[in-house]
C-alpha cells in the first residue's frame, strides 16, 4: 500500500502568538500545528482576531509574541525571526495569499495572463511562451475561458477574480495558502463552485491551508480541524468534526446552535 | 488474545450551556475490551448512549476522562487528548465507521463519495473506481445513479452509498450504527453477507444492529449499556 503521509513534521508549528494594537488585544496566546495536506479553518465572529492571527502566521504581519516555526524546502525557520530576504522568499515561492477582496491580490490594470506569470517570473521563469502556457494552463484549471488571458481583471465577475487570485497563487506550486474569507463577496452558486474548485486543488496537490471564514458548513466542507475565536482567544480547537458535532465551549455551542444543520 | 481497543474508566457527560446549563451524563466508569477477531453488538435501550459510544470511538465526540486505547500501526495510542492529526491517520488506516446515515456532500457524485477512503490512502481514481463499482453493483445502486450527488437519493440508497464508502477499505477494526436499519430484507442480506467477509478477513467489529436475527449472526459478543442513574449524580 502507497504511504501518501509525507508528515514525519508539521509543515506549521505556531507557538503562542499574540498580537497586540496598542492596548487593544488582537489576538491572544494561540498555538497549533499545521501538517502537510491539511486544511485549518479559522472561526469567529467579526472582530474576534481571525485575520489578525491569519496575518501574522502568513508573515504579513509581526506577532508581539510567539514564534512561527516554518518546514521550508531548505529547512525549518522561524518566521518571526528570519532575515527580510530569507522570509520574503519563503513567501514568494513555498506560501501563496488569496485575499477577501481581489482587488488586494490581484493587479486589476494587468492582464490575467500577465497575474499568473508575475510570480512566475519573479521566481526566474524568463521564457515568455513557457509562461504562457503555464498561464494559459491555469486558467483552464481554475475554469476560466482561456480565451480572456488578455484581458484585465477588472472585466471579470467577482468569482472569476477569486478564481484568477487562486490561479496566480497556485501557479508557482506552493505547499501552503493562505485565504481571508475567500467566498464572502460572492453570490451562493459562484461560492459553491469556487469552494468544488477548492477542495479539487487541495487534494490533487496535497495543499496545506489556512482559511478564514465566519460560515461552519464551508469548514465542514474543507477544514480537517478548526480554531473558534472570540475576542482573540481560541476558545475552541480541534478536529472538525468534533467541534461541530460536539462542541464544548458555550460560544462554540452557540455558534453551531444558530446555523441550519452545518 | 491481543486486544485492539482498550477503553478504560470513560467518562462522558454533555453539557447543554445553551439550554440552561442542562447536563445528561452518559457514561460513568465504562469499561471495553475489543479482541482482535472479535464482533461485539452493543444492546442497550434508546439514548442509553450506543452511538455516543462508537462516536467517543471514532473521535467524533469529545472523551470526559478515561482512556480509549486503540491499536494504531503496531503502536498503542490514547484517542483521548490525541491531536486531530493523529485521529485522521487513524481513521484512515485503522478504524472505519459506517454512521447510521450518510453526511452528503452537496455536488459529490456518488461514486467519488464511495473512492475516497481508498483516495486518501494514496490509490489512483484507475485503481479506486472498480472496486467502487463492484460494490455499488452488488449494494443494487442503478448505474445511472453513480455520477449524482447522493443529495437527492432515497434513505434506503444513501445508506448503501454509505455501507460501500466505509467498506472499499479494509481496516483492523469497524465501528456500525445500524448498518441496514432503512434497508429492505434482500439489501439487509447483502450488507450482512459484506459484514461478514469483512469478519472473515480479520476486521474487528463493534456494532450497533436493532434486528436481533442479525445480530446473533453477525456478534460473537454482546456488550449491555447500562443507564446511568441520573439521581447520583450531582450538577
Ligand atoms: N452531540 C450531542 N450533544 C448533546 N447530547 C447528545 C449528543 N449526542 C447524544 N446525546 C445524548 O446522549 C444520550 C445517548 O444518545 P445516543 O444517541 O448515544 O443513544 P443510543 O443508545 O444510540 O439510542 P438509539 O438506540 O435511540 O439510537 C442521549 O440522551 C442523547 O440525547
Ligand atoms: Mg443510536
Amino acid at each position: 500500500m502507497c504511504m501518501k503521509d509525507s508528515d514525519h513534521i508539521p509543515l506549521l508549528k505556531v507557538k503562542s502568538i499574540s498580537k497586540y494594537y496598542g492596548r487593544r488585544i488582537g489576538c491572544h496566546g494561540i498555538g497549533f500545528e499545521l501538517w502537510p495536506g491539511e486544511v485549518l479553518g479559522i472561526v469567529g465572529e467579526s472582530g474576534s482576531g481571525k485575520t489578525t492571527l491569519l496575518n501574522c502566521i502568513s508573515g504579513q504581519l509581526e506577532p508581539s509574541e510567539g514564534a512561527v516555526w516554518y518546514a521550508s524546502n531548505g529547512g525549518v525557520i522561524d518566521m518571526c525571526k528570519a532575515p527580510e530576504p530569507q522570509r520574503r522568499l519563503v513567501m514568494r515561492t513555498e506560501m501563496g495569499t488569496v485575499y477577501q477582496n481581489p482587488r488586494d491580490g490581484l493587479r486589476m490594470h494587468v492582464s490575467a495572463g500577465g497575474n499568473i506569470g508575475e510570480r512566475l517570473m519573479a521566481n526566474g521563469l524568463r521564457h515568455y511562451g513557457q509562461v504562457r502556457r503555464k498561464a494559459l494552463n491555469w486558467l483552464e484549471k481554475v475554469e476560466i475561458d482561456q480565451e480572456r488571458i488578455d484581458d484585465t481583471p477588472d472585466t471579470f465577475s467577482g468569482g472569476m477574480q477569486q478564481r484568477l487570485q487562486i490561479a496566480r497563487n497556485l501557479v508557482t506550486g506552493p505547499r501552503i495558502i493562505f485565504m481571508d474569507e475567500p467566498t464572502s463577496g460572492l453570490d451562493v452558486s459562484v461560492q459553491a463552485r469556487l469552494l468544488d474548485l477548492l477542495r479539487g486543488l487541495v487534494t490533487e496537490l496535497d495543499l496545506s491551508m489556512v482559511m478564514v471564514t465566519h460560515d461552519l458548513a464551508v469548514t465542514r466542507l474543507l477544514a480537517h480541524r478548526l480554531i473558534v475565536m472570540k475576542d482573540g482567544e481560541a476558545v475552541e480547537s480541534g478536529l472538525t468534526d468534533q467541534v461541530l458535532d460536539d462542541p464544548q465551549h458555550p460560544y462554540t455551542q452557540l455558534l453551531v446552535s444558530s446555523i441550519l444543520q452545518p | 488474545m491481543k486486544w485492539m481497543i482498550d477503553v478504560d474508566n470513560l467518562n462522558k457527560n454533555f453539557f447543554l450551556h445553551t439550554q440552561g446549563e442542562a447536563k445528561i451524563p452518559v457514561f460513568r466508569d465504562f469499561r471495553l475490551k475489543l479482541k482482535h477477531d472479535e464482533s461485539v453488538a452493543l444492546v442497550g435501550p434508546s439514548g442509553v448512549g450506543k452511538s455516543t459510544l462508537l462516536r467517543l470511538l471514532y473521535g467524533n465526540y469529545k472523551i470526559g476522562s478515561g482512556k480509549i486505547l486503540v491499536r494504531h500501526n503496531g503502536d498503542v495510542l490514547n484517542m483521548a487528548g490525541a491531536d486531530p492529526h493523529m485521529i485522521l491517520h487513524i481513521r484512515k488506516w485503522t478504524m472505519g465507521y459506517v454512521s447510521q446515515f450518510l453526511r452528503v456532500i452537496p455536488r459529490v457524485p456518488a461514486i467519488q463519495v464511495v473512492m475516497e477512503p481508498l483516495k486518501v490512502r494514496g490509490v489512483s481514481e484507475k485503481e479506486a473506481r472498480p472496486r467502487a463499482e463492484v460494490l455499488l453493483t452488488r449494494l443494487r445502486i442503478p448505474k445511472r445513479l453513480w455520477s449524482l450527488s447522493p443529495t437527492t437519493f432515497s434513505g434506503g440508497e444513501q445508506q448503501r452509498i454509505n455501507i460501500a464508502r466505509g467498506f472499499i477499505a479494509t481496516y483492523p477494526v469497524m465501528l456500525l450504527d445500524e448498518p441496514t436499519a432503512s434497508l429492505d430484507p434482500v439489501n439487509s442480506r447483502t450488507v450482512v453477507e459484506i459484514i461478514k467477509e469483512a469478519l472473515s478477513q480479520g476486521t474487528s467489529v463493534i456494532g450497533i444492529f436493532h434486528d436481533e436475527d442479525i445480530r446473533n449472526s453477525l456478534a460473537s459478543r454482546r456488550v449491555e449499556i447500562q443507564p446511568i442513574n441520573n439521581h447520583n449524580c450531582s450538577k
